[in-house]
């Protein structure tokens, strides 16, 4: 696999600190494991963070924290076995983050309609969790159709993860990232062969242009 | 020589001649909670090779003294990270336990070829930190299998050096950074601010705040793949 569309090293850096959300962080994970060289960064980046936290003034514990922690030594296996991830979604192999995501509720969901030609399978945020404006999802984009021009309140990340799709700025194959930021406007078109399906991430709703569109999004929620 | 006042938990230990300990030993360990556990705010002397092989009697022998040794090295300093990062006191100490017994519980996924201990440490602490809060709402402890992938693919080396030199050159090269580049590297790992918000405080503009971590960057990882 040939990646030619990398996160910037600052947005690898935040995964590795620990500082993006939750739906983000995962599309990043997603590139991480398919790619090396952006691995290699992480890793520098967890290793600065290790260093960090050895060199912190240490803050005491309860006195008995150690007699507490010693006592749960034994307790039987935090979680109890869930059902092993599904690894395969229309024949793609998922990437772990998404397997972890799916096996903690049970399994991945179906594909929904969003608009003709896409369809779109929600992770984030997990039932019950606490609603902070970012989304992560799966979707699929059948050949030749255009997700509608939209610009952003906030970022958008995307992890091809099969199939392909182009915008103003190239083409995306499986494991490249595309990172978007409040001020682009584009217009990602699936490539023609197969469904184009991406995890996407968005830390803030899609804005759309078209009035047809910004209809389509509140009937949708997209 | 400080008293000893072994803690109940470790009652069972064998105590004795504590000082023809082995680094890396099960008594070894005790001694070491002995001399530091009375002072737990004192810094301990650990070493990352020794917290190395401890997490590693962990995984092959279920050592619990290995566990209260690398308990009273890390958890203050978890706790500490958490703390940095806004958790408040209940929270932060409960936190900070779970991450330890996640190191028990995952200690045989440790592989000291690709990292060092405080970075493994890091890592989980830094990834149960973020299902805390995701989870906030339902309240409860975060289940302890979402854990960094050390089981990758990724090859142990790479360009880098081996795991202990790398994490000293790290460490040298974090000494010798500029005070302002130094700051800023902390502020990234152990502030939760955008960098926009870094910039307000700093009083530097944000492209500022960029390119000199960008530079800060660039020297750390240099000495960690051992150009310079
Ligand atoms: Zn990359």
């Amino acid at each position: 696999m040939s990646i030619t569309h990398h996160p910037t090293e600052a947005t690898v850096l935040d995964h590795a600190a620990g500082r993006m959300h939750a739906a983000t962080g995962a599309v990043v994970a997603a590139h991480l494991q398919a790619c090396p060289q952006c691995r290699a960064l992480a890793r520098m980046g967890e290793a600065i963070g290790g260093s960090l936290l050895e060199a912190l003034t240490p803050e005491a514990m309860a006195p008995d924290a150690l007699a507490v922690a010693m006592a749960l030594l034994d307790r039987p296996a935090p979680v109890p076995p869930a059902p092993p991830p599904p690894a395969l979604l229309d024949g793609v192999e998922l990437p772990r983050v998404v397997q972890r995501l799916a096996q903690r509720r049970g399994g991945l969901g179906r594909w929904r309609w969003l608009a003709p030609g896409i369809q779109r399978i929600s992770l984030l945020p997990e039932p019950g969790a606490r609603r902070d404006g970012t989304v992560l999802y799966l979707l699929k984009i059948a050949p030749g159709t255009a997700i509608p021009e939209h610009g952003h309140h906030g970022h958008e990340m995307v992890c091809v993860l099969a199939g392909s799709f182009t915008d103003a700025l190239g083409q995306f194959r499986p494991g490249d990232l595309a990172e978007t930021g409040p001020e682009v406007e584009h217009t990602p078109v699936a490539d023609a062969g197969t469904s184009c399906i991406c995890l996407s991430a968005t830390d803030a709703p899609l804005r759309f242009r078209s009035r047809a569109a910004r209809l389509m999004q509140s009937v949708m929620g997209y | 020589m400080d008293v000893l006042l072994p803690h109940p938990a470790l009652a069972s230990l064998d105590m004795a001649r504590p000082h023809t300990a082995a680094p890396g030993t099960a008594r070894w360990a005790a001694r070491l909670y002995c001399m530091t556990g009375p002072r737990m705010s004192t810094p301990s002397a650990l070493t990352g090779e020794a917290a190395g092989a401890l997490i590693q009697r962990i995984a092959t022998a279920r050592d619990r003294a290995a566990f209260a040794a690398l308990f009273i090295h890390f958890a203050p300093r978890v706790k500490a990270y958490l703390r940095r990062l806004g958790a408040v006191d209940p929270q932060a100490e409960d936190l900070a336990q779970e991450v330890l017994l996640a190191v028990w519980h995952k200690a045989d996924r440790f592989d000291p070829q690709r990292a060092a201990a405080s970075t493994w440490v890091f890592t989980i602490a830094r990834n149960m930190r973020i299902d805390a809060l995701r989870r906030e709402p339902r309240g409860g402890i975060v289940p302890a299998d979402d854990l960094p992938d050390m089981e990758d693919d990724t090859p142990a080396a790479d360009a880098m050096l081996i795991v202990g030199e790398r994490d000293r050159a790290l460490r040298d090269a974090m000494a010798a950074l500029p005070a302002e580049q130094a700051r800023l590297v902390r502020l990234a790992f152990l502030e939760d601010k955008p960098h926009s918000e870094i910039e307000r405080q700093l009083g530097i503009p944000l492209g500022t705040v960029k390119s000199r971590l960008r530079l800060a960057m660039q020297r750390l990882r240099a000495a960690m793949e051992g150009r310079r």
